[in-house]
Order: structure tokens, then C-alpha cells, then sequence
């Protein structure tokens, strides 16, 4: 391994102590892009809310259902610190970044969106923001435009200043790509979605577990990223959206308390009038009875993070990453290509390899025999390989806080091994 | 002898012919079992270590026209 010297700015022995499943199964965990480890912390807040606090929230007069209320409107404004929103208004708690885009892409179509305008997507993107688009190309007649990359795998920033006409109403684009690992210069895209008066809603699946993120900095409209992949539980996420467009846009989902007020008038055993007042935000968005553990066990999700510091967790992410590149350049240049920028300091923590006769499902699977946790396959971003023309897809690791050097040399000794096996 | 016919690729990341071995495999409870697969999709040494995790060994390895029939037996 030459003379490399690695310090990495979080402590991982420490962090490891509070994950049980990583202390339990001896696992070698680089599948953090597809969901991450819990922390005892995030377990215990959700078994304590259905031991102490457990009932429905908004409804009950009784002193337990106002604490449930109470904490699940606190998680609201803890996720909303966290990323800097202006107030806990604008975040609405969805299942996941997915269903976040979905709810965005049918609400807008309501209010922003007429047959013909325009939504500027890139090749990079995750099915989830890709296909609620192409529904909408569909079912509505908007015109979907794909911005491509270089080969690098930076996004074309040319390309997506010319696709851009008065008619773009959305630009939508993901922060950090989940193969590629491209983190896209949010900011730059911000300032060319709003220069034709386009809103501009980012992916933020890949990119607010990883590194700090403002969202008033970057200057965009709506964000969406996901609870199970920042040490939350799963069935829960994150539709963040500027109050005043949150306040103009109709409900998607409707149902109990997303309303104030209903009242209908039937004639002859039929509707004939109704009067609905919506919820103030974020209520309006969600309707029924909401994850309410959920919500509670991703603010303390947030609160870990804090904790570390995001600076520190991006910190450490580029130096694992750092290391896994110049390790596989050196050990298997050969063999594999590595998609996605060269420079660690442009990707965030996850690398994607694609290989010469050697199907990444095959490797992936020999590699679990070794207790080794990779992702195998397209990673929900099949238009993007098939641009690539990796056809058979990639093997992807990602990497988060408990992750080390360690991990990174069995994965690669692991794989090495595999494409000595293979290649036989 | 209960048969798993991998030769076909199903579309999709969970299609493929080893990630259908894998599911199979991990509900198997069969003394002997008949493999059909392509090797291009499967490489004969990967089959081995794979189905040596679920206590399997190869015991038959049978070249049919286009593909690869293997005989695995409990280890």
C-alpha cells in the first residue's frame, strides 16, 4: 500500500458502539447509498415514543396525544435547522425522497405546469426523478428535456444553459449522483433554472446524509431526500419547499388533516357543492395519520449527525474515498473502470466499478460470501449505464461515518480475489 | 431431482440468472439438485463457491449444447 497516510476525521471505533447490527454480524457494510445502519439512539427514540408516548397526533385532547404532537412537530423543526430551512413549515414529512418528488410533480402540474412547458432532467438521474416526469410527459404533454455529462461524469453545464427556453417551468436535478458519485454544483444550476424563471427542485437522496447542506444558500425551491439513508428508519422522508410556494401549491393526497374545514351539500343522494379549507402547512401535505415514529427517530437521526458535524462526516467520506481510488488504481487499473469524476474532492463517498467480461451480479454475489456488502446492478439508474454503455451494470461501495480503511482494504482484497477467481 | 433452469435472463437487476441461484438456493432444503444455466451468465467456478455457502458441492458437470447442466449434491 506504499507509504499512504490516512486520517480520517471521524472516529469510527467509537462510532461502531453504537450500531448494533455492524458489532453484531461482523459485516463489511458498503451499501449505504441503498440504505444505512441505525444507531441505538435512532432505535431507542422509536421503541420510547410506542412505549411512552404512543397515540395519534392532532386529534386527542388527553395529555398523551398532545405529547405525541409535540414531538412530532419538534422533529419538524429539527430537520428544518438542519438544512436551514426558513421555518418547520416548509418541511413535509413524506415516506421517502421518492414520494416526495411524486407529490412535487403532481401538485405542480396543478398549479405550474400546461402542455408543452418544459422539465429539465439530467441523464444522471434516479429513476424517482426521472419517471414521475416522464409520467407527466404522459399524461399532460410536458415536454421532458435530459442534460447529458461529460467523460467524467460532471454534468454538462453548457448543455443544460441552452436547453433552457421560457418555457422550462422545472428544472430538476439530483445533487449527488448515486452511480457516478458527481456532485453537481447546485448553486450554478439554481442560478440558471431562475434565470428563465424556472423552479429548480433537487434530489437530495445522495447528497444531505453526506455534507452540509443550506438550502437558503443554495438558493433552490424544493428539496427531497429520504430518513433511511442519514441513520433514520425507513418510511419516512423529506419534501422541503419555499413557504410561499408550499402556501400556492393544491394537496396531492387527501384525506384527515390536511383539512380544517369540510363541508359538502348533497341533493337527492348526490354531491352538488362543497367547501374545503386547507390546512396551514405542512399539515396540508400531509394527509392521514403520518410515521410518527418516524418522524421522531429521524430528528434523532439529525441530532447524531449534528453531533459528528457534517463537515466532519463529508470530511471523512473524501478521504475513504481518497484511499479506495488510489487502491483500486493501483491494484486493479486493469481490470476495472471507475465511473465518475477522478477527484474524490468533486464525488461524494461511493464508487461505482464496471467491469471487462465480468458480470458486477456475479461479483457482488461472491463477494456477500465473504461477508462483504456490496450493491450490484443499475441502482435504479438504468438510462444512465446504457448511456454509458455499461450494459450489464455496475458494482457500487458507499461509504458513510462507521465505515474505515479496514473496510476498504477487504472490499478491494475481496475483490481482487473475485477477478482472479473469474478470470481463470 | 428438483431443477433450477437459470438459462433464461429476466429483465431487470433481480432477473439475472445468479440472483435468481441466490433466491433459490436460500430456500432449497433438497439433497440433490439439477442446475441449468449459461456459462457466460455464470462462470462454473463462481456456481462452485456460491453454492458451496448453502452446503452445496458440485458433484456433475454436463456440456449441453449451448449450456451447462451441473449436479449439486449436499455437501
Amino acid at each position: 500500500m506504499g507509504d499512504w497516510c490516512l486520517s480520517l476525521a471521524l472516529n469510527v471505533n467509537v462510532i461502531r458502539e453504537d450500531f448494533p447490527l455492524i458489532k453484531d454480524r461482523k459485516i463489511v457494510y458498503l451499501d449505504n447509498a441503498a440504505t444505512t445502519q441505525k444507531p441505538i439512539q435512532v432505535i431507542n427514540a422509536i421503541s420510547n415514543y410506542y412505549m411512552k408516548f404512543n397515540a395519534n397526533i392532532h386529534r386527542g385532547l388527553y395529555e398523551l396525544s398532545q405529547e405525541a404532537s409535540k414531538l412530532y412537530e419538534e422533529a419538524h423543526g429539527v430537520v428544518a435547522k438542519f438544512i436551514n430551512a426558513g421555518s418547520w413549515e416548509e418541511v413535509v414529512f413524506t415516506r421517502n425522497a421518492t414520494e416526495g418528488i411524486n407529490i412535487l410533480a403532481q401538485a405542480l402540474v396543478n398549479r405550474y405546469l400546461k402542455p408543452g412547458d418544459e422539465v429539465v432532467i439530467s441523464i444522471m438521474e434516479h429513476h424517482s426523478n426521472m419517471l414521475p416526469w416522464i409520467r407527466l410527459s404522459e399524461t399532460y404533454g410536458v415536454k421532458v428535456k435530459v442534460v447529458g455529462i461529460d467523460s467524467d461524469g460532471l454534468l454538462d453545464y453548457d448543455e443544460l444553459s441552452n436547453v433552457l427556453t421560457p418555457r422550462t417551468k422545472v428544472v430538476s436535478i439530483t445533487h449527488a449522483s448515486n452511480v457516478l458519485g458527481t456532485l453537481n454544483d447546485v448553486r450554478r444550476i439554481a442560478k440558471l433554472g431562475h434565470e428563465v424563471d424556472a423552479l429548480v427542485v433537487v434530489d437530495g437522496a445522495q447528497s444531505v446524509p453526506h455534507l452540509p447542506v443550506n438550502v437558503r444558500e443554495l438558493d433552490v425551491d424544493f428539496m427531497v431526500f429520504s430518513g433511511h439513508k442519514m441513520l433514520g428508519p425507513t418510511g419516512i422522508g423529506v419534501l422541503w419547499g419555499r413557504k410561499d410556494l408550499l402556501e400556492d401549491l393544491p394537496p396531492v393526497l387527501q384525506g384527515g388533516d390536511m383539512i380544517k374545514y369540510v363541508g359538502i351539500e348533497v341533493k337527492g343522494g348526490v354531491l352538488i357543492n362543497h367547501r374545503i379549507i386547507y390546512n396551514d402547512l405542512p399539515w396540508k401535505f400531509e394527509a392521514g395519520t403520518p410515521n410518527i415514529a418516524g418522524g421522531i427517530g429521524l430528528a434523532e437521526a439529525v441530532n447524531y449527525l449534528i453531533r459528528l458535524g457534517m463537515e466532519e462526516v463529508r470530511a471523512h467520506e473524501v478521504e475513504l474515498t481518497r484511499y479506495a481510488l488510489r487502491r483500486l488504481d493501483e491494484t486493479l487499473k486493469d481490470d476495472i473502470k471507475i465511473l465518475g469524476p477522478k477527484h474524490p474532492e468533486l464525488r461524494s463517498g461511493l464508487i461505482s466499478i464496471a467491469f471487462k467480461g465480468i458480470n458486477p451480479h456475479v461479483v457482488a454475489s461472491l463477494m456477500s460470501t465473504k461477508n462483504i456488502a456490496v450493491r450490484s446492478g443499475y441502482h435504479c439508474a438504468q438510462p444512465l449505464h446504457e448511456y454509458l454503455g455499461v450494459y450489464d451494470g455496475t458494482l457500487r461501495a458507499s461509504f458513510y461515518i462507521y465505515n474505515d480503511v479496514d473496510d476498504i482494504n477487504a472490499f478491494i482484497s475481496s475483490l481482487e480475489e473475485v477477478i482472479n477467481v473469474l478470470s481463470k | 431431482m428438483k431443477v433450477i433452469d437459470l438459462r433464461f435472463k429476466e429483465p431487470g437487476c433481480t432477473g439475472h440468472p445468479v440472483v435468481r441461484l441466490n433466491n433459490r438456493l436460500r430456500e432449497l432444503n433438497e439433497d440433490r439438485v439439477l442446475i441449468r444455466f449459461n456459462l457466460e451468465d455464470i462462470p462454473l467456478k463462481a456456481l462452485e463457491l456460491l453454492i458451496g455457502r448453502y452446503g452445496y458441492r458440485v458433484d456433475e458437470v454436463r456440456n449441453v449444447n449451448d449450456y451447462v447442466e451441473v449436479v449439486a449434491i449436499k455437501a
